[in-house]
């Protein structure tokens, strides 16, 4: 049997360092003369810092909550951990770190930042070897934020949309909630609850609400995480339209259909309802759902013609009566100014 | 010769008067030269919508980039080359050197088609002379067969391996003839040329094709050796017999020699999935459509030749070949009756059909140019003149003739009228960015593509756990289904889209990282089970982006072939080609494309006339009688057919299924015109409601339940089917339909009931950017430029079992003030072994704003038996895992991701109530969009906590319209009862790792309130909104 080999087989001698391992015949002179590889000798130790890692985290730390640990590797010019027992220093803002010895080349240190939230750089030093700086971050500490949500004024203007924000929210050191938080925002209410997300920002949660789809007094309150705010009653009022809104109804002969109008539906204080309130009109020929625009909306039935007056049901956000119409016409199209 | 004055030399003898030979082949170059004016010049723009000629050019980009290298890890997370014989991409792979892969494709499939011209020709010659075989080349090159199979399917091997193999049969017909060892080798080595290419069908072609031809020569041999004694007349056979069962073990030895390796794959890896449905072996008559694709179109007018092979049956000649070709018309004819699937038995499930009524189409040929021939020059010309006239005689021939090109001109541009193929995608896009910043470190998937997949495969060396080539699937998920590709998905219905969401689920395995969506379909089922959509490509197609896959190992795993495959596969299919092609040109060379040369027994000539030409007469004009009339009827039939039928049922679901295809002028048009808005305004009423069911969903089944009519008007309560990739939906509408003067209409619907408050909205917002890498180094990222994982806290997490399902769920929450993107990955375990392990689908893949939690479930599936193969379709259809023991324990494995993208916050939930359903507790209330953007998709995800205040379930729901700003929709989640969840294990804290460590330091917080929403059995009830904010689609 013969084999075939890529290299002579022969053994050489070698030697190892923090590089790896690599034959005597490779070395260069200045690191044969350290190893002592001519004569074989015992390891030799290991040199003056060259290079200082540093490894720092957590990134993010909870303002008086979170500990930053520091951690400094040392290494020689050949890569070695340095020696145990060199002092290393580390530095961080506002903060006086003492010294700590090396031990297999590694010092570290965990640390109590200040609880103001802010980016800070750290670093270490080994002898006289710096470490590139790393980025360390302190953020308000959420778990301590009770949330309360400012009261809007009461009662509130009609609105379409509703801007509610929350007081300012500082944790117990003074350090702003950062932008970008989620809050829940419940409610409870006649019509059942409501669940909204509420978002920080500029210090404060903030959330649109369209009151549409709010009735009534909600009661209304924050959190964030395990952390509930006090109850905040909220009124968002009625927009109560005027009863007995004029309604018109016409027949489409050949379709068997009976097309109504319904408005313009005015508030009590004076305006059109606001454009999208959910109109539903049932008879007994069936049911039609449409929204107003401009306090009016048209709807189609399917009534035959010439079936006289019908009774119908009319509900709308605030308004439910029952109503007697009967088919004529089509009216002109009435132009009533807005608010 | 001596001439006097005034005597005219006689004339020479005529140079047009020409040996049948020299006709023939003349016909032949006729029919060449037709073969690459036709097909090729229409191949250039056909290839590229045909169904497999993107996979045969990807096999052979493999061969191209490495010849010998066996093992193709491009799909199916790797499978073997050796699952198809490689001759016609070898062929292509060699041109590749010299033309880009398209065209290199292109003059192979070309070389086939005039490869089989001259097949058709020489076969033709064995059975009929050389004038009709002529014809018969000519009929090959009109035959709606071949551009069905060149033009509409690609199927390069079947053309090139039939053209290879007909052209070897003259060499099997003397060999049992006469004998020769010329004669033997060349009909073996065109067998193995034939196998190279394409192994079935010198299998089939054996039977079909050889079988007929040995019987003709043991017929000859009788011509040859006439005697007149019984015994002699067996005797004369011995040898021809003998000679024949030579051949057959020769030819079944090159069968399995030259494809040897793709037999020892087959042996060894044997094929353990469901049969892929195909249209070929299904009822033609329940389902014309695919009657006409495999049936009617290839036989064309071919199949009028069909009443002169069975006259033909009882000639002394022909009956063989006759016999062959109705066999092969019966079982082209699928599952129509159950005659082919007795013959075939378990075949029947693994062969597509529709090559058999191709090898009868060519069969028929030999038949076709006999007739021909006759109706041109011979006795059936006489008889038709005499029973027509010679005008007439011309319009016949002439109409036949241009009728068939017609035809096959038909069958190649098909799919300009009915699109088989999404429109062409540009590749280079996507190998770009594969290709770029280590991508290729991942898996990619493509959806929407459907063939033109496998032409992005070659051009990109990165991997794909889809494929295009169903038997060398490996992956035990795609074995089990019956979807030929993940492609297919939602063609198939809830079993494929079952298929294609464990794959996106469980990413994390496969290390599946990208998707390229080249169909909104898919959208939701992306989005909900955690990819994000990263950016559209220049060609149009969306990529989506798994964030915190897995990369693939530097060095996977891959199946080495034996030394000797490899050289075999390598060596033998292309040397069996190269012998055949010199055999080929030196007879060409010798004597002509179309010589074989002299037979020892020439077919006789048809008789110069009819024994009883007035009943010809009298046949010819009866039949012309029945033509006309069954034209005129079935003109009028086809006209009865295609003419719209009236009725409001139709058009009420023309109506529907003109808006489910986006053909809202067509369903504009069905709107009543007297009350109709403007179709602008019906238009945008249309485009304004979107959401998971107008703008994702395919209408799947529509039925109307009629109401109270009139004689001009008429009411239906319509029940619309939608399947969408989350889940199947079901609408009901009530339509009216009236009658105008032209027809019924339907009367136009309204507008969604709630609309926004405001015409213009202002609001400060939160933004997120992860800038990334920040510098251009070769290392893709930097540790600086990385950010950490977010802090996650999984507080507590539950294994429960309910209605026989096994489920993992548990809250999340984002203590950091980063937003995360969490990846949630649990086992089932019976004491310290995995049973199951399964990644978090439609109720996780959770998007948490800092602050925020939400429920998530793990639902544990695995993939179903065979047996479960061929059942109805369901559209509940769960796949239960396999387990050998009861689960006792669980493990729970959370990574989060900062990530800045898909986070909305503006939908509010108001009215929130429960109320108790039939199936359980419904949770309903109305969405209502505060915020800017318009919301696409909505989840809702509902978290029920027990008494102490720990999770118990968890239950997602979906949306079904989309919401504009400041607009409402109405809601409804169901949830189960409490009494049918039975918790099995409460994890504790060893059994949770969170970002890689299993000591949560924010375990001591107290869990986040719950809603003030009672729900009967449960302590609390929490809501999380999760929202899809990309543009709707129309």
């Amino acid at each position: 049997m013969m084999i075939l080999l890529a290299v002579p087989a022969a053994a050489e001698p070698v030697i190892t360092d923090g590089f790896g391992i690599l034959p005597t015949r490779l070395l260069g002179t200045d690191r044969a003369a350290w190893t002592d590889a001519p004569t074989g000798g015992a390891p030799a130790e290991p040199g003056d810092p060259a290079t200082v890692l540093l490894f720092a985290g957590p990134k993010l730390l909870v303002a008086g909550r979170d500990r930053a640990h520091l951690v400094a590797l040392g290494l020689d010019q050949h890569g070695n951990l340095v020696r145990d027992g060199l002092i290393a220093t580390f530095s961080m803002p506002d903060s006086t770190l003492p010294d700590q010895r090396t031990r297999n080349g590694i010092a570290d240190i965990l640390h109590l930042p200040p609880p103001k939230a802010r980016r800070m750089t750290v670093g270490a030093q080994i002898g006289n070897r710096q470490s590139p700086p790393a980025d360390l971050a302190v953020t308000a500490d959420l778990s301590a934020l009770i949330p309360q949500i400012r009261p809007p004024e009461q009662p509130l203007a009609r609105l379409d949309l509703l801007q509610l924000e929350s007081l300012p929210l500082t944790d117990p050191h003074g350090n702003v909630v950062p932008d970008g938080i989620a809050l829940d925002l419940t409610m409870l209410g006649a019509n059942g609850a409501a669940l909204a997300t509420p978002m920080t920002l500029a210090g404060r949660a903030q959330t649109v609400l369209v009151p549409r789809d709010m009735q009534g007094t909600q009661d209304a309150r924050l959190a964030l995480g395990a952390q509930q705010g006090p109850v905040a009653p909220i009124d968002f009022g009625r927009v109560v339209p005027l009863p007995a809104p004029p309604i018109a109804a016409w027949s489409l002969g050949d379709l068997d259909l009976t097309v109504l109008r319904v408005g313009p539906v005015g508030t009590q204080d004076g305006h059109l309802m606001p454009d999208g309130t959910p109109v539903r009109v049932t008879t007994v020929d069936g049911a039609a759902t449409g929204w107003l625009r401009d306090g009016q909306v048209e709807l189609q039935l399917p009534r035959p013609a010439g079936l006289g007056p019908m009774t119908l049901q009319l509900d709308l956000p605030g308004l439910s009566e029952r109503r007697r119409v009967a088919p004529g016409l089509p009216p002109p199209v009435p132009i009533e100014a807005s608010e | 010769m001596t001439l006097s004055i005034g005597q005219l030399a006689p004339l020479p003898r005529s140079r047009l008067t020409l040996s049948d030979d020299s006709i023939a082949t003349r016909l032949l170059m006729i029919a060449l030269a037709g073969a690459v004016l036709f097909h090729g010049g229409l191949l250039p723009f056909t290839h590229a919508n045909t169904y497999d000629a993107f996979i045969h050019m990807f096999f052979a980009d493999s061969y191209h980039r490495s010849w010998f290298d066996l093992w193709e890890p491009r799909w199916y997370t790797g499978f073997a080359t050796t699952s198809y014989p490689p001759g016609t991409h070898m062929a292509i792979a060699a041109l590749m050197q010299v033309m880009p892969l398209r065209a290199a494709f292109v003059v192979v499939m070309l070389a086939g088609v005039l490869l089989l011209t001259t097949g058709v020709f020489r076969f033709a010659k064995l059975w009929v002379g050389p004038v009709p075989a002529g014809y018969a080349a000519i009929l090959l090159v009109i035959a709606s067969s071949i551009s069905e199979t060149v033009h509409l399917f690609g199927q390069l091997p079947t053309i090139f391996s039939l053209g290879v193999f007909l052209n070897g049969l003259p060499f099997a017909y003397r060999w049992i003839l006469q004998g020769g060892t010329t004669q033997l080798a060349g009909a073996v080595i065109f067998a193995s040329a034939t196998t190279a290419c394409h192994h079935v069908t010198t299998i089939f072609g054996g039977a079909l094709f050889v079988l007929p031809l040995g019987v003709r020569a043991l017929l000859d041999v009788g011509v040859m050796h006439p005697a007149r004694r019984p015994i002699h007349r067996l005797t004369r056979l011995i040898r021809p017999i003998l000679r024949g069962l030579l051949l057959a073990v020769l030819m079944l030895s090159a069968i399995a020699i030259t494809v040897w390796p793709y037999w020892s794959w087959s042996f060894s890896d044997p094929i353990t999935q469901v049969p892929i449905p195909h249209g070929s072996r299904e009822n033609f008559l329940a389902r014309p459509n695919l009657g006409f694709i495999f049936f009617v179109l290839p036989w064309g007018l071919s199949i009028l030749f069909l009443p002169y092979v069975i006259l033909r049956l009882w000639g002394r000649r022909m009956w063989p070949l006759g016999f062959s070709i109705l066999l092969c018309a019966l079982l082209g004819t699928g599952g129509t009756t159950e005659l082919p699937r007795k013959l075939l038995g378990g075949a029947f499930d693994i062969l597509t059909l529709d090559r058999f009524t191709f090898w009868a189409s060519i069969l028929i040929l030999p038949f076709g140019g006999r007739l021909v021939a006759s109706l041109m020059h011979g006795r059936g010309a006489d008889a038709l003149r005499d029973a027509f006239g010679r005008g007439m005689h011309r319009v016949i021939i002439g109409g036949g003739f241009a009728a068939m090109v017609s035809i096959a001109v038909g069958a190649a541009i098909l799919p300009v009228f009915q699109p088989t193929q999404p429109r062409f995608i540009e590749p280079d896009p996507i190998a770009n960015f594969m290709s770029s910043d280590e991508h290729d470190r991942w898996r990619y998937l493509t959806l929407g593509f459907g063939d033109q997949f496998a032409y992005v495969s070659a051009m990109t060396t990165a991997q794909s756990v889809d494929g295009n080539y169903h038997s060398a699937r490996r992956l035990p998920d795609m074995t089990r289904f019956s979807v030929e590709r993940l492609e297919n998905a939602k063609y198939l219905g809830v079993p494929g889209l079952g298929s294609l969401q464990q794959f996106l689920v469980n990413a994390d395995g496969y290390r599946l990282k990208y998707v390229f969506s080249n169909d909104e379909f898919y959208d939701p089922l992306l989005f909900f089970t955690g990819w994000t959509r990263l950016n559209r490509l220049q060609n149009g197609v969306t990529v989506w982006e798994r964030a915190d896959v897995t990369a693939l190992e530097p060095v996977q795993p891959r199946r080495e072939m034996s030394p000797t495959d490899t050289i075999l596969w390598g060596v033998l299919p292309p040397g069996a080609l190269m012998l055949a092609a010199a055999i080929f040109l030196g007879q060409a060379l010798r004597g002509g494309f179309g010589s074989a040369g002299t037979l020892p027994v020439a077919p006789p000539p048809d008789p110069a006339e009819f024994r009883h030409p007035r009943l010809v007469r009298w046949s010819l004009r009866m039949g012309a009688v029945l033509a006309v009339a069954l034209i005129i009827t079935g003109g009028m039939a086809l006209q009865r057919h295609l003419r719209p039928p009236d009725g409001p049922e139709y058009v009420i679901t023309r109506y529907f299924q003109d808006l489910d295809f986006r053909r809202f002028e067509e369903a504009w048009g069905r709107l009543d015109p007297e009350t109709r808005p403007s179709f602008q305004a019906a238009l945008f009423g249309w485009r304004w409601k979107g959401g998971l069911v107008a703008s994702y969903a395919k209408l799947t089944y529509i039925r109307l339940i009629p109401g109270p009519r009139s004689e001009d008007i008429a009411d239906f309560e319509v029940k619309l089917n939608w399947l969408s990739a989350l889940d199947t939906h079901e609408q009901k509408i009530a339509m009216r339909a009236v009658r105008r003067d032209d027809g019924w209409y339907l009367l136009p619907r309204g507008l969604r009931p709630q609309q926004s408050p405001e015409r213009l909205t202002r609001l400060a917002e939160v933004a997120w950017n992860l800038t990334g890498r920040r510098q251009p180094r070769i290392e893709t990222d930097l540790h600086r430029d990385r950010l950490d994982r977010p802090r996650i806290v999984v507080p507590s997490a539950v294994l429960v079992q309910h209605k026989g399902r096994f489920h993992l769920l548990g809250r999340i929450w984002n203590a950091d003030s980063e937003p995360a993107l969490t990846s949630l990955f649990g086992d089932m375990l019976a004491g310290k072994r995995i049973l199951s392990h399964q990644a978090a689908g439609l109720a996780g893949g959770q998007r948490l704003m800092p602050g925020q939690s939400a429920g998530f479930r793990i639902d544990f599936e695995g993939v179903p038996p065979l047996d479960h193969a061929g059942r109805d379709y369901d559209p509940a259809i769960y796949l239960p895992p396999v387990l050998d023991q009861a689960p006792e324990r669980a493990a729970l494995q959370a990574r989060a991701l900062a990530t800045g993208q898909d986070l909305y916050p503006g939908i509010m939930l108001s009215g929130l109530r429960v109320a108790r359903g039939a199936d359980g507790h419904v949770l309903t209330g109305l969405a209502t969009n505060t915020g800017t953007q318009s919301a696409a998709l909505i989840r809702i995800t509902a978290e029920l906590s027990g008494a102490d205040g720990q999770p118990i379930w968890v239950e997602p729901g979906f949306l079904e319209e989309n919401i504009h700003p400041g607009q409402s929709a109405p809601f409804r989640v169901v949830l189960p009862l409490r009494s049918s969840i039975r918790v099995i294990d409460r994890l504790t804290a060893p059994q949770i790792v969170v970002n890689g460590s299993n000591q949560q330091a924010d375990l001591t917080l107290a869990p986040p309130p719950d809603l003030p929403v009672t729900v009967p059995g449960y302590g609390g009830l929490r809501l999380h909104v999760s929202t899809m904010t990309h543009d709707p689609v129309f």
